[in-house]
């Protein structure tokens, strides 16, 4: 696997189409999911994934240990996303102000969910919260790195997450119902 | 961070950290058009810098040689004749005459002032005329400027010189002193010149000139005889070869969809006839197609072939140009010939042995430097031109790669070996030039290339490329 995969970059390097399509085609899955988790839309994710494979392509030269690529390519998509939306972090939506509110968390609700269902929910936040949720949630960083990563601070950060999380509760409820949050 | 954020934290991040989903097919066709669109840009930028490029020099070039023309080339206009040599009219005229018989090197005027300094002893005109007088030959001060115009145009438009000839043919000349104080017509002067006198039958030496190159080129517009340009086109290859090739590969190979282009020098003999010159870039091959051809690699243990396959260190397929050499020792089999080996083997169908195979076929490149001297014939001289084009070609092998379509990409696999390296080709073709400006002109050429000579050595049977393109370009004559 590692192998064919490092025969796969040295011809992305030299720009042959045949190998461009191959890599798009073993990640192409992985990194949709990764674009869906961050963006608002189908639209939105099919854009961010457009433009992350064009600065994956673009970039390859710096990748040089095959191992590291996956990660690697994540981290690209996750950055585009990230680029896309860093500008609206600091926005605040009326309709968030008006869920905002402290309900104790109930795991099951989570439990009960497909990651489909999950994901399609979390595009209903809005970017500040969703960029949060997602970087603390599912890719581990700590608030310090979201901070940095974001250009906001630790306390936004965590306040953020914290509204993220009772927005995501209140609106699975909503469309569920009480039979999923049981 | 509590205890049920950790759990809550890991619970998501296992539950969405794989999720995956199919993205629409559009995306990759969007990357992959703008992958391509790059790269396509980058060679359409290099296309035009070179044409840009290409263009400056000429410009330039154009622009420095008519500069030194008007500073060598322009005769002075005024005449400054003493005053003696009015009292000397047969004298003057005289050298008038010399020097009309003297002028084919267009030093006439010179030659007109030369022989009035001899005549100098008899100086007639009182000091209160003053010590020289100019005398204007009013004609040429009048028309001159733009005769002169005209002819840096290089004659470019037949109106404008018929309009020259005929103001030249009408237009009386004589001599007009200027004197202080007097004013009037020539015959009135007081200085014993009657006009009519100075008033030739013929044209000027100058104006012999201009009228004679005129009727020489007879094409004003043609005046310029070298013309430089650069073109560009999409062309089509393929070979014909005889039928012991095609039973090789029949079926199987087609033609490729590439492109040519380059730069061309063009040298106009007559009104209607040049020759051309240029170094041009061809990018041709063949397309193999055949899919599924399998690849074996030397050293792997294929019962089959090991025995084979041990004993040689090159092992080579064959297409209708020629043997397929893979360096590594790579085997490339399937229905298709191989070297040294039995039918039997060579058409053993076993994937267990197959290291790769190609997606799409494989591509024999053949990329040449075009060396060609054509001949141009225009048919038709306005300002669409239409020229028949004809001529032959020198052409060196540039690259003969072999390369295979895999599902991970192009992988070169050899090279071609019983291939010349220098051929010979004909052209024929139909261009049309449209005259854009007097030495800007847009180029539209289909053209067809066939080899003449077999690119095979003699051990195989005879092929012979050909190309079919439609030329664009730019050309500046000068």
């Amino acid at each position: 696997m590692a192998e064919k995969l490092e025969i796969l970059l040295k011809g992305c390097k030299r720009g042959r189409p045949g190998s461009q399509e191959e890599l798009y085609r073993r990640f192409a899955s992985a990194m949709y999911g990764i674009c869906l988790q961050y963006a608002s839309s189908q639209e939105d994710a099919q854009d961010i994934m457009q433009e992350g494979f064009i600065k994956v392509f673009g970039k390859l030269d710096q990748v040089n240990n095959p191992a590291a690529f996956p990660g690697w390519i994540r981290k690209v998509m996750i950055n585009t996303a990230l680029e896309k939306y860093r500008s609206q972090v600091f926005l605040q939506r009326v309709d968030d102000m008006k869920e905002e509110m402290d309900e104790e968390m109930d795991d099951g609700i989570y439990n009960n969910l497909t990651s489909k269902e999950l994901v399609e929910i979390i595009q209903t936040l809005s970017p500040k919260y969703r960029l949060v949720f997602n970087l603390y949630a599912i890719e581990g960083y700590n608030h310090q790195e979201i901070s940095r990563e974001l250009g906001i601070t630790v306390g936004t950060s965590k306040s953020n997450l914290s509204r993220a999380r009772a927005i995501l509760q209140k609106r699975i409820k909503k469309i569920y119902g009480s039979a999923i949050a049981r | 961070m509590n205890e049920q954020d950790n759990s809550r934290q890991g619970f998501l991040s296992e539950k969405l950290g794989s999720f995956q989903a199919d993205p629409p097919e559009k995306v990759w066709t969007a990357i992959s058009a703008r992958l391509g669109t790059g790269g396509r840009k980058r060679t359409i930028i290099i296309a035009l810098s070179a044409a840009a490029t290409i263009a400056l020099a000429v410009t330039l070039g154009i622009n420095f040689m008519e500069r030194d023309h008007r500073e060598s080339g322009v005769p002075q206009q005024v005449e400054k004749v003493s005053p003696e040599e009015l009292t000397e009219p047969s004298e003057h005229l005289s050298a008038l005459s010399e020097s009309a018989a003297e002028s084919e090197g267009g030093k006439q005027t010179e030659m007109a002032t030369e022989p009035a300094a001899e005549a100098r002893p008899g100086i007639a005109a009182g000091p209160e005329i003053g010590a020289r007088t100019e005398i204007v030959a009013k004609p040429e001060m009048a028309a001159e400027p733009e005769i002169v115009a005209k002819s840096e145009m290089a004659y470019t438009d037949k109106r404008v010189q018929r309009k020259i000839v005929t103001a030249l043919n009408r237009t009386p000349m004589y001599v007009e002193p200027v004197l202080p104080g007097i004013s009037g017509k020539p015959e009135e002067q007081s200085i014993g010149l009657p006009g009519d006198t100075l008033v030739p039958s013929r044209l000027s030496p100058d104006e012999d000139l201009l009228f004679e190159s005129y009727q020489e080129t007879d094409q004003g517009r043609r005046d310029p005889r070298w013309m430089i340009g650069a073109a560009l086109s999409p062309i089509y290859s393929f070979r014909d070869a005889e039928d012991q090739a095609m039973a090789v590969s029949s079926g199987y190979e087609s033609g490729v969809i590439s492109y040519a282009g380059g730069v061309h020098v063009s040298y106009r003999t007559t009104t209607r006839l040049a020759i051309e010159s240029g170094v041009l870039f061809n990018k041709m091959g063949i397309d193999i197609g055949a899919t599924g051809i399998q690849m074996y690699k030397q050293a792997f243990d294929f019962a089959p072939l090991r025995e084979e396959a041990s004993g040689s260190n090159i092992l080579a397929i064959s297409n209708s140009v020629g043997n397929i050499v893979s360096p590594s020792g790579d085997i490339y089999v399937n229905s298709y010939k191989v070297q040294e080996f039995t039918k039997a083997i060579a058409s053993y169908q076993d994937n267990s042995g197959t290291e790769t195979y190609a997606d799409q076929g494989i591509r024999q490149h053949l990329d040449y430097l075009e060396l060609p001297f054509n001949v141009r014939y225009s048919l038709i001289d306005r300002d669409i031109e239409l020229q028949l084009v004809g001529g032959m070609s020198t052409n060196i092998l540039l690259n003969s790669a072999v390369t295979m379509q895999t599902s991970s990409g192009n992988r070169e696999i050899g090279y071609l070996t019983n291939i010349k390296n220098i051929n010979y080709s004909g052209n024929a073709g139909v261009g049309m030039v449209y005259h854009v400006q007097d030495h800007l002109s847009l180029r539209l050429e289909p053209r067809f290339r066939y080899f003449i000579n077999s690119i095979n050595d003699q051990t195989l049977p005879s092929t012979r490329p050909y190309t079919f393109g439609i030329y664009t370009g730019l050309n500046f004559r000068f």
